[in-house]
């Protein structure tokens, strides 16, 4: 039965509040989600049961399947290390909707496991480039600006040891590409430091110098002491 | 007291109004309703017998805190709440959907005054949110066929979308 049929039914019925109830049952939350979120979301792009899921139900899925990877991650980094696929590029690898879900939430995309060999095969003096809006450098982000934490910090998290013994970090204006430093250059890292990245719309290289010579890429082979410590980015 | 359901396959139940309450849609209509059914043409007998359950076990429970999505989350589900979730895989997701459909979120918030879109985030915050920390456990290190197989989900991107995908697996697994 419809709403609308329940409506016609009840039409004669002098039930306070019932007819305000009744358009809350035809708007449901699912309806009222679907409008409000994202309308370039491509439907078509899965079968599954034959209903469709809405948007924040898949949301809430990704959010917690990112937070879990990035729990177990952090747990046993040396397990993980060997299985790890970024859980946001897998879940837009998936199909086109979903795709265009992890692409339009960049919440998705604030807890980054780092891929450290990644970084030191980059070189001696490795970066990472953190595009807070469109999907250029190494780590590809959401461009989406709509969300509300497109204006929050990123916040980079690292676990570090003695293989580095400074960072230097610059933060480049996204317009006039003035090169701005934003974090204790040279310091040396003991442990896990949080950096902040205190400005919107600038892209952020992060410089990891090894403290030993004998770390440094040799012949274009990951150095087998190449570190390990490097976890993952988090938003504070 | 006890309030009367009906489905959307007409099936009628009697719930009593402690446990219907935890059920934010119905709550909102209950006072108006007085001892008329609640219709909820969105849910089966079925799906509404398992949601029923759900809130008579966790009918005494205080409200689960208000998720802003700041706080990291974690998939941990209590053993009660695991054997309740385990479902078939169709019956896991029109759990989800009826949780969605029924705002089954903590009514702290609406009293709170709380903006409506952070009461729908919070809205899987009970038998929804279960589901949810279901699904992300059944995908958790899986690849994307993988995933695929295991929703049925059609792989719809285009020859362009397609090589780019591949790029980025090359920089994800580039490591």
């Amino acid at each position: 039965m419809s709403v609308n049929t329940t409506r016609s039914t009840l039409a004669g019925s002098k039930i306070p509040g019932l007819e305000e109830s009744l358009d809350k049952l035809a708007l449901s939350p699912r309806e009222t989600l679907e409008s409000t979120s994202t309308s370039t979301i491509d439907n078509d792009g899965y079968i599954l049961q034959n209903r469709d899921i809405p948007t924040e139900i898949w949301l809430s899925v990704f959010r917690y399947a990112v937070d879990a990877a990035i729990h177990d991650y952090i747990s046993e980094p040396l397990r993980m290390q060997q299985s790890l696929v970024h859980p946001p590029i897998t879940l837009s690898h998936v199909c086109r909707r979903w795709r265009s879900i992890v692409h339009d939430f960049p919440d998705l995309w604030l807890t980054i496991p780092t891929c450290p060999r990644q970084w030191w095969t980059r070189g001696e003096a490795s970066s990472m480039e953190l595009s807070r809006k469109g999907a250029e450098g190494a780590l590809a982000h959401s461009d989406a600006t709509t969300s509300t934490s497109t204006r929050k910090p990123v916040t980079l998290l690292l676990d570090v040891s003695e293989r580095f013994d400074s960072k230097e970090s610059i933060s480049r204006d996204h317009k006039s590409r003035d090169m701005i430093p934003v974090l204790e250059p040279k310091r040396t890292l003991e442990g896990r430091k949080s950096l902040l990245f205190p400005k919107d719309d600038h892209n952020v290289y992060i410089f990891l110098r090894a403290v030993n010579p004998d770390l440094e890429r040799a012949g274009g082979k990951v150095h087998p002491r190449a570190p390990v410590e490097i976890r993952h980015l988090k938003r504070f | 007291m006890s309030i009367t359901i009906v489905t959307s396959d007409n099936e009628q139940f009697c719930v009593e109004k402690l446990v219907a309450q935890r059920i934010a849609l119905i709550e909102d209509m209950v006072e108006n309703a007085g001892d008329r059914p609640i219709p909820l043409p969105n849910v089966t007998a079925s799906v509404l017998r398992k949601i029923l359950e759900y809130c008579e076990h966790h009918k005494n429970d205080p409200l689960p805190p208000y998720d802003d999505g700041s706080r990291s989350r974690t998939t941990h589900i209590s053993e009660w709440d695991q054997k309740f979730i385990t479902v078939d895989q169709e019956m896991l997701f029109e759990i989800i959907l009826a949780a969605n459909y029924l705002e089954m979120k903590p009514l702290l918030y609406v009293r709170l005054n709380v903006p409506r879109v952070q009461c729908l985030t919070a809205c899987n915050a009970v038998a929804g949110d279960i589901g949810c920390k279901t699904v992300a456990n059944m995908i958790k290190g899986k690849s994307p066929e993988e995933i695929r197989k295991l929703f049925n989900i059609v792989n719809n991107f285009t020859p362009e979308e397609e090589a780019q995908i591949r790029k980025e697996a090359e920089w994800a697994e580039d490591r």
